[in-house]
């Protein structure tokens, strides 16, 4: 932000363990690892299903604190589903025909074991499209983030509106604070939503959609801001549709179609074709792009 | 997570110094503000009446039964003037307050909880349920039961009308209130023909007193039964500000900021049953006070529930005190029930929000 932030700008330095710390609180289970393989949102074996519909089953899924990774797939393949029943916010995850128990684990504790109240101090959700009709501003949307943190008879502490107003600034909302959520813009109230997520001091942040109604512009940025929380000590999960946004975005990919995981891992060994043209049903050039190296994609009609 | 980078950003900063949003820049002097109008409408409510009495031989009345009378030397007034004020005005007016502040936070609670505007326990059904389970025990005789009796209709009522909507589809706001409207004409037909069965005296009135409600009986009684329900249950609902809060953005993301939806809406709804039920067994079933006071206030404070609530309560009270003082005097000599004046006031603001509301019915 420029230099006129000046209600935010002091607020903390920018040590990353800092959000974790104020994740986990007292290390619940946290392993004396530090950063190894163990570190950030570990999902083996998550089944879910409805109404006898199998939506996910088995799902074996990783985001590494320190880095951005995309969830990927097609229209109902499970992305949304698997965002909330890793949030909790569905109920608990069934075991899988044949496999063994499903387990969410964050940093090695059992993240569905946690008491609500706490489990919204370690992961925050970002869903698609919440909207309002009440009059409510901006700035009182984003302290809807800092329930989990206080007492439920308390009103906001001045911490807690220094929180929010710096999770706006980071949002690129700061000059919005007072606006009425119900006259912004899809892309705006995204990122409200965002700001709002931030308010919570995650240490893993899940996302569905993050860039939905967004100009391209605006979605490069939500991206840097995921970037940045990720160099902060932040775990960090997006469903995205835009593969080449994953592409030059994502540290780390997780591609599902009909409830399953078809590949994970780098993007250079996920978006390639042996994977994409399946599950698309498209054919699927890959190029490097010149500046970043990255996998930039392509797509024809397959014949 | 609290760190700020300088960076550069796409929009202009924003005002230093944490100004308050609109919702709350001189929000501490709100409260203070609806507890003066409350207090002034209560002094001077007292004083209007058919009855030829002075302004200052009502307040005269009023603060010798506080006893205050010695203290500011004060000649107690003549009995069958003071038996006026104090045990038929008084009465009256305290118990419009405390029944119209209560079905104010209901009003505030069923809509934050189910995220539909047109909620409010007259239109959801459960007035007329809580009128159907007093009007059943005073038939039978069986008076101390009276509130319970109410709050089990208002429960049963409550659970009718969300069983049927829900039974339909999703819970849309219009579907909710169609399905309230099934559920209130069938406790208020049933309501008509239990009183035209046992009719002892005059059935119509007590029928409309029932329907549309009427605060005319009051006793020192029903301001202790609807008084004492709505200051205990009122509080409690109204110290739940966060968690409705909460429920802004919808039931996922309630669940997010970790509330236990399904714990939460049950338990304020058979707080708000409760309440209602109180207040209907001594006043029967007086409607949009919890439909539009609730709105009006959202108005001038915003959404959030720490000062929607406890305003709400405050101007409930003062509307239902002048919409009464209206229905006692207009016409004077004769009465109209409460019920009357609240909704020609109450129905053009439903039809208000219902054409605001008509994308999302």
């Amino acid at each position: 932000m420029s230099g006129t932030t000046r209600t935010t700008a002091h607020v903390a330095p920018p040590v990353g363990t800092d959000a974790r710390r104020d994740g986990l609180g007292d290390g619940v289970g946290r392993g004396p690892s530090g950063r190894d393989g163990t570190d950030g949102l570990d999902a083996a074996r998550v089944s879910w299903s409805v109404d006898g519909r199998l939506v996910l089953d088995g799902v074996d899924c990783t985001a590494p604190t320190g880095a951005v990774s995309g969830l990927l797939g097609p229209n109902g393949s499970g992305k949304s589903t698997l965002l909330r029943v890793l949030a909790g916010v569905r109920a608990a995850p069934s075991t899988a025909p044949g496999g063994g128990a499903a387990q969410v684990r964050f940093d090695g504790a059992d993240l569905l074991a946690l008491p609500r109240r706490r489990r919204a101090r370690v992961l925050a959700l970002v869903e698609q499209d919440a909207t309002t009709d009440l009059p409510l501003s901006v700035l009182d949307a984003v302290l809807l983030g800092r329930i989990p943190h206080r007492s439920l008879l308390a009103g906001d502490s001045a911490h807690d509106r220094e929180v929010a107003r710096a999770a706006l600034a980071r949002a690129g909302m700061a000059a919005f604070a007072e606006r009425e959520v119900a006259t912004l813009s899809g892309g705006e109230r995204q990122r409200v939503h965002l700001a709002r997520a931030l308010a919570q001091e995650p240490a893993l942040l899940l996302l569905d959609e993050p860039t939905n109604h967004l100009d391209i512009a605006a979605q490069l940025d939500t991206m840097r801001v995921l970037r940045d929380l990720a160099d902060d000590g932040v775990a960090v999960l997006a469903a995205l549709h835009d593969l080449n946004l994953a592409a030059q975005t994502c540290d780390h990919v997780v591609v599902l179609a009909d409830g399953r995981v078809v590949a994970a891992g780098d993007v250079h060994e996920v978006l390639v074709p042996e994977v994409l043209d399946a599950v698309y049903g498209v054919r699927c050039e890959v190029l490097t792009h010149p500046r970043t190296g990255r996998p930039v994609l392509t797509f024809t009609p397959q014949d | 997570m609290t760190t700020l980078r300088d960076r550069p950003a796409p929009a202009p900063p924003a005002r230093p110094g944490g100004a308050g949003t609109r919702a709350r820049r001189g929000a501490g002097w709100w409260v203070p503000a609806g507890v003066g109008a409350l207090v002034v409408t209560v002094l001077v409510a007292v004083t209007i009446g058919p009855a030829d009495l002075a302004v200052g031989d009502v307040w005269r009345s009023v603060a010798t039964h506080l006893g205050l009378g010695g203290l500011l030397g004060l000649e107690p007034l003549g009995a069958l003037q003071d038996g006026m004020v104090w045990q038929l005005r008084l009465p009256r007016v305290l118990t419009a307050a405390a029944v119209g502040a209560g079905l104010a936070v209901c009003g505030v609670v069923m809509q934050s909880l189910t995220r539909n505007p047109l909620a409010d326990p007259y239109l959801l059904g459960l007035s007329s349920g809580a009128s159907l389970g007093a009007v059943l025990v005073l038939v039978a005789g069986w008076t101390v039961l009276l509130p319970v009796a109410a709050f089990g209709g208002a429960v049963l009522a409550l659970v009718a009308a969300l069983g049927l909507a829900g039974a339909l589809g999703a819970l849309t706001p219009t579907r909710t209130v169609l399905a309230g409207l099934a559920v209130s004409q069938l406790a208020a037909a049933a309501t008509s023909f239990v009183i035209f069965w046992s009719a002892t005296g005059d059935s119509y009135r007590e029928i409309l007193s029932w329907l549309m409600g009427s605060v005319a009986g009051a006793t020192w009684t029903s301001v202790a039964v609807a008084g004492g329900a709505t200051i205990v249950l009122g509080t409690l609902l109204a110290s739940t500000g966060s968690v409705l809060d909460a429920f802004t953005f919808g039931d996922t993301a309630a669940s997010a900021l970790g509330v236990d939806v399904a714990r939460v809406r049950w338990t304020l709804l058979v707080g708000v049953a409760l309440l209602t039920g109180a207040l209907v067994s001594q006043s029967g079933s007086i409607g949009f006070v919890g439909l539009i006071l609730p709105h009006a206030v959202r108005l001038l404070t915003g959404a959030r529930h720490r000062l929607l609530l406890p305003l709400s309560a405050l101007f409930g009270a003062t509307f239902l005190v002048w919409a009464d003082t209206l229905a006692r005097t207009v016409f004077a000599p004769r009465e109209l029930p409460v019920g009357i004046v609240t909704a020609a006031i109450g129905a053009p603001v439903f039809a208000l929000l219902l054409w605001r509301g008509r994308k999302v019915a």
